[in-house]
């Protein structure tokens, strides 16, 4: 029984969510770390590029100046970064681009009050729909 | 593209000139003091402030987590200064190993307390010379000016504990005092551009400039400006190296300064008589001028110019800081 509510909830969460971000079915975002494939495909959100082209290796300039130029030309205005990364580089981008770098929790308490997977993900959902407005 | 590639590179550029400015000249120092790794002992007991302080809740980013990473570089300072002794039984590089070990291994400690410290600690040694934007470039400027100044109303007894320590004893200077003050600078200094820039890159722009300067000069003004040419022209040529060849830019700095050592060294190497001779006439002038008994100049307070080095018998075994370090009185 306790499995079964716990699933109805998570089923009443996901329709909420899905609801949240229909309207920004499409919407092409930036991530710093390629973390996110799950999430943006659920929602139907395109991961256009990425700040780190390879997992712990600076980022080069050509790379950078790549992204910005397409950033600028697509009009995405959302970086998506973890939480627990040096967001430097993400906002000097975003800052070249005319976007803003978002902080979305990479798991449970990941960041202050996704303390289930449920808020997390409600968190997350928040914060994305919120950025892409 | 072009265009665009300068617009990011611009600022990178800027700070890289801003940071050849103060560490070429703190460079002279620290090889004259043979504790070339003391920025990285700095850079890592501040790291331990900054775990430190996110542990209570403040981000990399607060001004809190920089004054605790500040206020954990002063106490190294002090810990360097403390542990001088006249006699110099033990190398001071021994006390700069210890306190190294020790802030890594503490921030170990702490960050275990932390989910995802580690990845702060990492993030707080390597850097990332791209992101640097003009407001940073110009805050750091003028904090490195005032050390820059502060260094140049003190530089009597900052130059005489570097290259004569003896001297400075005997001439009654505090030399603990001077050397916590020098510490606690050259600490500020780290601390700061070990974040924007990270440990290797503050290494080589602290090092290799005054090496070429020590290589190709005696005295401390030419010596200066040949370091400050040198960072110069390498930093130019790294970031149009950068960009090029589509390089991650800090990595390609720190390479580029060792190839353009390396080349330096050959050429001495391959001609050592043409320079040397050039070198012997500069230390001559120097000499008419009383420039060799300059506290202003380092090497022992005796100048010691690359006909000196290449003269000297078994330099070339030992390489041009042991030889500088063999001419200590």
């Amino acid at each position: 029984m306790m499995i079964r509510s716990e699933l109805l909830r998570l089923g009443e969460a996901m329709a909420r969510w899905s609801a949240t971000l229909a309207p920004f079915k499409g919407a092409k975002v930036i991530v710093d770390h390629n973390m996110w494939p799950y999430f943006l495909t659920r929602f139907g959100l395109v991961q256009a590029g990425s700040v780190e082209e390879r997992p712990g290796i600076p980022a080069t300039p050509a790379h950078l100046t790549k992204l910005i130029a397409s950033m600028k030309e697509e009009k995405i205005k959302v970086i998506l970064a973890v939480p627990w990364a040096d967001h430097k580089l993400a906002e000097r981008v975003a800052e070249e681009a005319g976007a803003k770098v978002v902080v979305v929790a990479n798991g449970v308490g990941a960041v202050k009050g996704a303390d289930t997977y449920l808020d997390t993900i409600d968190y997350n959902v928040r914060a994305v729909a919120q950025a892409l407005k | 593209m072009t265009a665009d590639l300068l617009a990011l590179m611009w600022m990178p550029f800027l700070m890289c000139l801003v940071l050849t400015g103060i560490h070429a000249y703190l460079g002279f120092h620290v090889i004259a003091r043979e504790v070339v790794f003391v920025d990285i002992a700095l850079a890592q007991i501040a790291a331990l402030g900054a775990t430190a302080a996110f542990l209570f809740g403040f981000e990399l980013e607060t001004w809190e987590s920089y004054a605790a990473g500040l206020g954990f570089a002063t106490l190294g300072a002090l810990v360097l200064a403390l542990t001088r002794s006249r006699t110099r039984r033990v190398s001071h590089e021994a006390v700069i190993g210890v306190v190294y070990a020790v802030s890594a291994a503490g921030a170990v400690l702490l960050a275990d307390r932390s989910p995802h410290g580690a990845e702060h600690l990492r993030g707080m040694l390597v850097g990332s010379i791209l992101s640097v934007r003009g407001s940073e470039v110009l805050k750091v400027a003028v904090l490195y000016a005032a050390i820059g100044l502060f260094h140049w109303l003190c530089r009597r007894p900052f130059f005489l504990i570097s290259t004569d320590p003896d001297a400075a004893y005997r001439e009654g200077w505090r030399v603990r005092l001077w050397d916590f003050l020098f510490y606690a600078s050259f600490g500020v200094v780290v601390t700061s551009s070990v974040r924007i820039a990270g440990v290797l890159l503050v290494f080589s722009y602290l090092i290799v400039p005054a090496l070429a300067g020590i290589l190709l000069a005696s005295r401390i003004g030419p010596r200066l400006a040949i370091g400050w040419a040198f960072g110069t022209a390498v930093s130019v040529m790294a970031m149009v190296a950068s960009a090029a060849l589509d390089l991650p830019t800090g990595a390609t700095v720190v390479c580029a300064f060792g190839l353009c050592l390396l080349a330096l060294g050959v050429f001495l190497k391959i001609r050592p008589r043409a320079l040397g001779a050039s070198a012997l006439a500069s230390l001559r002038t120097a000499d008419r001028g009383g420039g060799g008994r300059e506290p202003l100049c380092l090497g022992g307070g005796q100048c010691l110019s690359l006909a000196d080095y290449v003269a000297m018998p078994g330099a070339h075994r030992r390489g041009p800081i042991m030889a500088i370090a063999a001419r200590r009185p």
